[in-house]
């Protein structure tokens, strides 16, 4: 079930009616695992099955690590665990790439491997659950968590609908406590909740399926000019960033409805002023993640230049496969570690910690240099997007190429402001995104910009109205199409 | 939870003075509604005696075909049966079944979106339009399959749009959005005549089919072959006619429409009368769509249709006509 759907509007005052009226903490976790399974089986209700499964295996090993403190057990139990979760990812993710990757070695050495990739679906949000599930099982080995005998809990924190398809990835830490805690209804979460769902919705409907338009469009024409490629790269950034904040926000949104907070999934990520702050801004959930069970295990920062590095890389390497099995996102990623690496070491050169965590706070004096920093990171953001979107790395690279040709010639402004002051969807798209920037920047230190507290409530209820107005007046025909992040 | 729930309610009630405004505003008049003309056409189908000119298709045959002219011209009475692309290829060629009689004559000319788009199938809410202004069309469909969990999943949105707009319109342009689409402004024939003499909409963005869907093509051709064993069955006569497209869109798409020409040619059960060449117009000769054409762009193609229809006649029902024939 699609957040962005009049479905998904009708179903969560049912599942909020339901759950606030049983009362019982038993009977609540009840009402979300079923309301979550319904939400799942939406899309194929084989995909249960392989949630349930994955989430049973995961739970009889919790159970077992707890019960056991030999340190070979242990070990045996955690890799059956990583083997079984990333198995289930090899299969249904990554099966065919490497084994057509294989195949395509095996060709250019001269011998032909018959054909046997499958014809398989990719379950809907596979990546984020089989991560949830796996670090439950990491963190009761590495005994930062006890392990939970209660079934019903723990399917509700690995099927939690609000958060199952496309995150934030929580922790069980974090997460499973709530499950297992009384919740009594808190009116401040629930109206902040609807906030946040209100300003989803209009970050989804309007600005990312507007934006995606005319991104498919530009990409998908072979003859598109380098202007016109730079124009759709820069709308990617915003379609890809309103889409996937929009899911976190009504995802966020709606698990206050059930006084359950999950964690802040972005933090105003192109207003960073480098790299490495951007991983601190953006896909918050992932980023954490991987610096925890990938970077930090692999030897983090405490190690010497080179390995650190190369930790950097590997670290991004692995989060760029993670999006996709294709090689665009490797080099996606690729890009990213680079860049990373590069300002971290500079940065440890300079009286700095850990990945990207500034000790001291370098406050730069003018706002100009600010804004060129913002400026040159968000650039960079665009570069590595163009592998993230094109269909292929060999399609990235011409699409770089054009772009740096319209440079180049110092015609990269003019054919895309005529396109703009041509095209009257065009415009008004271009129109909406700079007033969505501006509501950005004026509420860059809120988690929702429509908090406004201080507000008079006809100001604030005024507000609301408008923007449900505007998401009607300005949803194009595309409107409500799947979540990029679904694809994960 | 008492005091969140009265906050909401209230708010919602607000909401819902916008809402009634919409629904009062934004509903169509049922009775003048541009698909209750559907009935009128019906009901001439079934009126009229003798051999018949039945024309179906989309928007495009509605807006772009005088044929009473066409009629007059082939001694026939003429049906335009053309209403709306969004009601998918089945309805176009299923509506014709309703009243055939051996000796008609019925020229099918779908838009290049009904052969080879995932438009073949119509869009739901349109289909759910028609159906609420002529119940009857719900059997016309031959997938019928509109559910409320693809309406809620994928239509309601726009929907609630669309009506949003209607209702905007009305109230501060104190006239309905599309107002000249309505049942009062088709003829006897039932050709669309109210644009005719109206100014035409600048900036029409050209239609591209570069991409040709096999899947849906593959579809199409069973649909219309269908039709055509159907109408060979009864002694009907059915020949198919390219839809107009603009010269920019021709520039666009000119290789796939060569090669739906060219598939359409070789597996289509019935005559084809024209060619995509023919049917290219200059984009001013479109009204507010490419496939509604201005008043000098309907007579054109009503001409080359009178001349192709008269040359194609003596040919044997289900016989195809070869390119030379044609020209």
């Amino acid at each position: 079930m699609n957040f962005a759907t009049v479905t998904f509007l009708l179903y969560l005052p049912v599942v909020f009616a339901t759950y606030w009226m049983v009362r019982r903490r038993t009977s609540q976790n009840a009402t979300l695992v079923i309301a979550s399974y319904v939400f799942y089986s939406w899309w194929d209700y084989r995909f249960c099955a392989l949630m349930l499964g994955s989430s049973l295996l995961d739970f009889g090993i919790g159970w077992l690590l707890g019960k056991t403190d030999k340190i070979s057990r242990r070990r045996i139990l955690l890799a059956a665990s990583i083997c079984a979760n990333l198995g289930l990812l090899g299969v249904f993710k990554y099966y065919n790439f490497f084994v057509g990757n294989f195949q395509h070695l095996m060709a250019s050495v001269g011998w032909q491997v018959s054909d046997v990739t499958l014809e398989i679906i990719l379950p809907v949000g596979i990546s984020f659950y089989t991560f949830q599930t796996l670090s439950y099982t990491i963190d009761v080995y590495r005994k930062q968590l006890e392990p939970t005998d209660n079934l019903l809990d723990y399917l509700a924190f690995v099927s939690f609908f609000p958060q199952l398809v496309a995150g934030p990835i929580e922790r069980a830490s974090r997460l499973l406590p709530q499950f297992e805690a009384k919740r009594v209804f808190n009116q401040t979460a629930a109206r902040d909740g609807c906030r946040l769902i209100l300003w989803g919705l209009f970050k989804k409907l309007v600005v990312a399926d507007r934006l995606s338009i005319f991104v498919n469009e530009y990409y998908a024409d072979p003859h598109a000019s380098g202007s016109h490629l730079a124009l759709a790269t820069v709308f990617f950034a915003f379609q890809i960033y309103c889409d996937f904040s929009a899911y976190s926000d009504i995802a966020i949104g709606s698990a206050r409805l059930f006084n359950i907070r999950l964690m802040r999934n972005f933090n105003y990520p192109y207003f960073s002023k480098n790299l490495t702050e951007f991983w601190h801004r953006w896909h918050i959930s992932l980023s954490t993640w991987f610096r925890d069970y990938v970077y930090i295990p692999l030897g983090g920062s405490r190690v010497g230049a080179f390995r650190r590095v190369l930790n950097v890389m590997i670290t991004f390497l692995v989060s760029g496969l993670w999006h996709g099995a294709a090689w665009r996102f490797l080099f996606w990623g690729g890009v990213h570690g680079a860049a990373v690496s590069t300002s971290s070491f500079k940065k440890r050169t300079s009286n700095t910690d850990e990945i990207g965590c500034e000790k001291s706070t370098l406050r730069y004096s003018t706002l100009l240099l600010t804004i060129l920093q913002i400026v040159t990171t968000f650039a960079l953001v665009c570069f590595a997007w163009v592998f993230f979107r094109a269909d292929s790395v060999e399609a990235a690279l011409l699409i770089h190429q054009k772009i740096a040709f319209a440079c180049w010639d110092l015609n990269l402004f003019p054919p895309a402001w005529n396109e703009i002051m041509g095209n009257r969807e065009l415009r008004s798209t271009v129109f909406i995104l700079l007033v969505f920037v501006a509501v950005e920047i004026a509420g860059r230190n809120k988690e929702c910009p429509l908090h406004m507290p201080h507000r008079p409530v006809a100001f604030r209820w005024a507000t609301y109205s408008v923007l449900l107005l505007a998401t009607v007046e300005f949803v194009p025909r595309v409107g409500g199409q799947d979540f990029i992040y679904f694809d994960f | 939870m008492r005091g969140f729930l009265i906050r909401l309610v209230v708010f919602l009630l607000l909401q819902s003075v916008v809402v009634v405004g919409v629904l009062h505003f934004g509903s169509p008049d049922s009775s003048n509604h541009y698909f209750s003309a559907i009935v009128d056409k019906a009901n001439r189908l079934e009126s009229v005696d003798g051999p018949k000119l039945i024309i179906t298709g989309g928007s495009n045959v509605a807006f772009g075909v005088d044929s009473r002219r066409i009629g007059e011209a082939l001694g026939r009475e003429a049906i335009n049966l053309g209403l709306h692309a969004g009601l998918g290829l089945d309805f176009c060629l299923n509506v014709v079944k309703e009243d055939l009689n051996a000796g008609d004559l019925v020229v099918i000319s779908p838009e290049y979106e009904l052969l080879c788009t995932e438009a073949v199938h119509g869009t739901p809410a349109t289909i759910q339009l028609l159906s609420e202004h002529w119940p009857k069309a719900k059997k016309l469909f031959s997938t019928n399959d509109f559910s409320w969990k693809t309406f809620f999943d994928h239509e309601a949105i726009w929907t609630a749009h669309v009506w949003w707009r209607r209702a905007r319109h009305k109230v501060f342009r104190r006239s309905a959005v599309g107002d000249e689409y309505v049942r009062s402004c088709f003829n006897e024939f039932g050709d669309y005549v109210d644009h005719l003499d109206k100014k035409r909409k600048q900036s029409l963005e050209p239609v591209d089919i570069s991409e040709l869907d096999f899947e849906c093509l593959e579809l199409a051709i069973s649909s219309i072959n269908e039709f055509a064993d159907y109408c060979k069955d009864r002694g009907v006569q059915v020949v198919f006619s390219f839809p107009p497209m603009a010269e920019d869109s021709f520039d666009l798409c000119q290789a796939s429409v060569s090669d739906l020409n060219r598939i359409l040619k070789n597996r289509l059960r019935l005559m084809m009368i024209d060619s995509p060449s023919e049917l290219v117009f200059s984009e001013t000769q479109f009204y507010d769509s490419r496939n509604h054409l201005t008043k000098t762009g309907r007579r054109k193609r009503s001409d080359t249709m009178i001349a192709n229809l008269i040359y194609a006649h003596p040919a044997k029902v289900g016989d195809k006509v070869s390119d030379t024939e044609i020209k």
